[in-house]
């Protein structure tokens, strides 16, 4: 059971700089709304599995980048709506800004000369 | 895991607040979240239903993802331990005949274990409480812990490492009191003494450098804490005020803290006089003596002075000295760590200790193969339970949690009621004083490193007997217990539950045979010819020194004491010596044979020696070999005569019978003629080789001291108290102590193996108790295994002794490979016995016997119950048992 749910189609490394990114431009949110939202933007590239998400919302709860409320949903349910902090901000463009020199270094090795 | 920031830290123990409600929320979340994709499959054109399974489906395991998200938290192990820890908790509660026994085999091997460590705790590893007891050293001569005064002026002056080098010396006193005059035990200390150890005193001053320098004018005192406590009442006032000790006015300057009891260890000292004092204490002054060596010597090593560099310096001033004094001929100089005489008794007790700890080691040792073995046939009933538990998705490293927790929460258990039951026994041991003519205690009260030990072993214990089974757990494949054929079938594989039993046994067999072979050794060494006959022997003990009596006074009352003693009723002979053997009170002389003219060490022969009235010898039932004994003719007008024992006489006359030879006492001193010859004895220690011994006429030679001993058919207490009555009436001011029977007086050289022989006897008495819960154990769960197999057998005919055989032939054969193996190891261990416990061997076949017929009565004990179930089996029930 534990190799299905062990296997992402998200680059590692990259979750929580999506999910950060995803609250930013949602604002709060729950997770399928952030599963969904990565989903639509990556036209259906990157697949969010709940087995990682769970965990990884819980991870963030821990470090401070956001917080979490219940509300109703927009259909009326009851769910836990994400929020990002000043901190997750913080922490937002950091990731990015790795992220993007990590990209720009694998591009140049990968890039025929 | 990331290094935790204060925000994160604080968030996370939040988190244990709500730790509760986690569950509740995240099914709830994600329930929504499967709703909400639901939805979307439904907006696709699912069916409802369908919609719903698939959500669900993509969801995967929730429970998982739930317990995986509250890992996050990083709280798993203390959830798990708690959750662990109420299973095992609801498991011991549903079989409490287990608990019951595996919790009692670790109390008792737990609580041995303490009370052995705390004494060796308190004896070897304790420093003495004095201020930084790390710089603080005793200084060995080579001969013995003993100094000769002028040997340790010397040292002191000429060494270049001591901050402070200090001279001490126990010594009997009469503290005159309100009611009469008491012997008390003291030190004689020099001025330094109680600043190089550093501790401050509980009233007034102590002892300064200033009272050395007035050779008998120091008339000044410190009080143990204890002794003013009880003698003077407390009083707040005491310092200044004057005492009277041996008959003279003494002041005293101070009381010592509560906690000092003296340099010594074992030895709780009442009071502190300077040792300038010496003469008018002790009444022979020794002080300027180089060769009498009476003074133990310590010293405060300077700041960053290594025990290397001390003994190089010591090495140095020991070569000058042995060169510039015949006497000191062979000096060498070494350090020991202070309390125990140094070296000469530290390195024998840390030896004892140590051996004992040891076998207390082995009591725990086979205590954890006990629970162990508990456990693995418990685990083995349990395998359907675990391996339900491990199909349902517990991990493997969870099972094993689980079961440790299980036998940790049982050693945490013994352990506590093994440490309380080894509390209570400290304090009785603490507070115990051995009946002794000496203040000799041990303070074995447990401080923190006792029961840090003791957590110690308790964790240790519950790990190591946990693994085992845990590990079995780990590797049974869940699938073919689930079959519900868990029982293999009956004599087939050995598993390691197999190898526990024997070693256990094996380990109890080594303990029994050491205290069995102790046992022996003490019961035979009562047996041992002492030189003389204690038996119907009552003696009194005092010191007319102490009244204040001149010689010519002494004297005169020693012969109207013995006068008073030989009428009183019953009285077969009575005599007095200066010294009985094997008391506490031993000296030493050095003689020549009559044609040495070279009077260097190699040619002295050291020599125990009394001083004894006519008489003696019939008194002490010491028999005469040759010669006659002393009379009251041998007195200073006649000439000097000597009797001496066997071995005297040989090494140093070279003749068996040496009556009418002479030999010389002291360098260049008078010549004696032996008129007797008596037989061998023991005389300081009764594991001594035969040493050699004079006895002078204590009318050619005076001693203050004094034992006076008398033989008769009468009870020796009563007789003992008739005495100390018949010489009280004489003087009421003395001081008269050691009342009683010989055998008491010998009480000392008796106690090392008295105590010997109590902790191994406990330890057998353990080993045997270990033996019973283990063999029972694997007995009964046999029995319990096969109940099936046993129905059946029963059911097609088996006769009860058939069934016995098929249940107890393993059992059996295991046991007596174990017992095998341990009287093996036993016997030969116990030869390191003989030489703490006299007259122990390892190949008495009494021991042997004993311990062979003990095994075997306990292994029958331990297997009758199981027995009695096998027989009862029905083979109706047990089919159905399954």
């Amino acid at each position: 059971m534990g190799k299905d749910l062990a296997r992402t189609e998200i680059p590692p490394g990259t979750l929580y700089m999506l999910i950060l990114r995803s609250l930013a431009r949602l604002g709060p949110m729950h997770g399928y709304g952030i599963a969904q939202h990565i989903q639509q933007l990556s036209q259906d590239v990157l697949q969010v599995e709940e087995g990682s998400l769970y965990p990884a919302l819980q991870r963030m709860l821990i470090k401070g980048w956001v917080t979490a409320d219940w509300a109703q949903s927009e259909n009326n349910r009851r769910a836990r709506y994400y929020r990002l902090t000043p901190a997750g901000k913080k922490q937002l463009s950091v990731e990015m800004s790795e992220f993007d020199r990590a990209m720009r270094a694998i591009a140049s090795v990968i890039q025929p000369a | 895991m990331a290094s935790l920031r204060p925000g994160e830290l604080w968030r996370r123990i939040a988190f244990l607040r709500r730790s509760r409600q986690f569950d509740a929320e995240m099914e709830e979340e994600l329930q929504f979240h499967a709703a909400m994709q639901a939805d979307a499959y439904r907006a696709d054109g699912a069916a409802a239903r369908e919609a719903h399974y698939a959500a669900m489906r993509r969801l995967g395991n929730p429970t998982e993802l739930k317990e995986r998200s509250r890992d996050m938290w990083g709280w798993g192990w203390l959830e798990a331990f708690a959750q662990d820890t109420r299973y095992a908790f609801r498991v011991l509660r549903k079989s409490p005949a287990f608990t019951i026994v595996a919790g009692l085999s670790l109390a008792l091997g737990i609580g041995a274990n303490t009370v052995v460590f705390s004494v060796l705790n308190a004896l070897v590893l304790k420093a003495l409480p004095i201020a930084d007891p790390a710089r603080v050293y005793f200084v060995n001569n080579s001969r013995g812990p003993a100094q000769s005064f002028p040997n340790y002026r010397d040292i002191r002056d000429r060494n270049a490492v001591f901050e402070s080098l200090f001279a001490y010396r126990i010594a009997m006193m009469s503290l005159d009191g309100e009611r009469g005059a008491h012997r008390v035990w003291g030190y004689l200390v020099t001025g330094n003494y109680f600043a190089s150890l550093g501790i401050k005193p509980a009233l007034g001053r102590f002892f300064t450098p200033a009272e050395d320098a007035h050779p008998n004018a120091s008339p000044y005192a410190v009080l143990s804490y204890a002794c003013w406590r009880s003698r003077f009442d407390g009083d707040p006032q005491i310092a200044g005020k004057d005492i009277r000790i041996n008959g003279h006015p003494y002041t005293v300057l101070g009381v010592a803290p509560r906690a000092f009891h003296g340099t010594e260890i074992f030895y709780w000292s009442d009071i502190w006089v300077p040792m300038t004092m010496q003469p008018q204490i002790e009444g022979h002054a020794w002080l300027e003596v180089r060769n009498t060596h009476n003074s133990w010597v310590a010293g405060r090593l300077k700041p960053g002075v290594t025990v290397g560099q001390a003994e190089a310096n010591l090495g140095v001033i020991a070569a000058q000295l042995a060169h510039e004094y015949t006497s000191n001929e062979g000096m060498r100089l070494t350090l020991g760590v202070p309390g125990m005489m140094g070296s000469a008794g530290r390195e024998p007790t840390r030896a004892f200790a140590g051996g004992v700890m040891l076998l207390a080691a082995l009591v725990l040792l086979a205590a954890c193969a006990n629970l162990a073995s508990l456990l693995a046939a418990r685990m083995a009933d349990r395998s359907r339970d675990l391996a339900i538990r491990v199909s349902i998705g517990a991990g493997g490293g969870r099972i094993v949690r689980q079961l440790l927790t299980e036998s940790i929460w049982i050693a945490i258990l013994g352990g506590t009621a093994g440490c309380a039951f080894a509390v209570v026994l400290l304090r009785l041991l603490s507070r115990w004083r051995a009946p002794l003519d000496f203040p000799v205690q041990f303070d074995v009260a447990p401080d923190w490193r006792v029961f840090l030990f003791a957590c110690a072993a308790a964790l240790a214990t519950g790990l190591l007997s946990g693994i085992g089974p845990a590990r079995h757990a780990w590797n049974a494949a869940p699938a073919l217990h689930l079959k519900g054929t868990a029982t293999p079938r009956s004599g087939q594989r050995w598993a390691a539950r197999d190898i526990l039993l024997p070693v256990q046994i094996a380990l109890c067999c080594v303990l029994l045979t050491a205290s069995l072979v102790a046992v022996r050794g003490l019961m035979r060494s009562f047996q041992t010819p002492l030189g003389f006959r204690p038996d119907g022997a009552a003696v009194v003990g005092y010191d007319v020194g102490l009244a204040g009596y001149n010689e010519e006074q002494g004297r005169l009352f020693e012969q109207r004491a013995l006068q008073a003693v030989e009428h009183l009723p019953g009285v077969e002979s009575a005599a007095y010596s200066s010294s009985v053997p094997l008391s506490i009170d031993q000296s030493n002389t050095t003689v020549y044979s009559e044609s040495t003219t070279d009077f260097r060490p190699k040619n002295a022969h050291s020599t125990s020696h009394y001083y004894v009235s006519p008489g003696y010898f019939q008194t002490a039932g010491t028999r005469l070999l040759a010669g006659r004994e002393f009379t009251p003719q041998d007195d200073p007008k006649s000439p000097l005569v000597a009797i001496v024992n066997q071995t005297f006489a040989r090494r140093v006359t070279g003749a068996a019978d040496a009556t009418g030879r002479r030999f010389r006492r002291g360098p260049g001193g008078p010549l004696f003629q032996i008129v007797a010859i008596v037989e061998d004895g023991k005389y300081e220690t009764l594991t001594e080789v035969p040493k050699p011994a004079v006895f002078l006429p204590i009318l050619q030679n005076y001693s203050s001291t004094i034992v006076l001993m008398a033989r008769s058919r009468r009870p020796e207490s009563d007789l003992a108290a008739e005495m100390r009555e018949a010489v009280g009436r004489l003087d009421p001011t003395l001081a008269i102590y050691g009342v009683g029977s010989l055998h008491q007086m010998l009480g000392l050289v008796y106690l090392p193996m008295h105590a010997a022989v109590v902790a191994l006897g406990a330890f057998g008495v353990l080993a045997l108790m270990l033996s019973i819960t283990g063999i029972y154990g694997l007995a009964a769960y046999t029995v319990s295994r096969r109940v099936r197999e046993i129905g059946i057998r029963v059911a097609v005919g088996a006769r009860p002794a058939q069934v016995l055989r098929l249940i107890f032939a393993r059992t059996g054969v295991l046991v007596a490979v174990g017992a095998a193996a341990g009287l093996a190891l036993g016997m030969a261990g116990a030869s390191v016995l003989a030489s703490i416990v006299y007259q122990a061997s390892s190949r008495d076949p009494v021991v042997i016997g004993t311990a062979v017929l003990a095994i075997s009565g306990v292994s029958l004990a331990a297997a009758v119950g199981p027995a009695r179930r096998a027989l009862r089996i029905d083979p109706v029930q047990a089919l159905r048992h399954e």
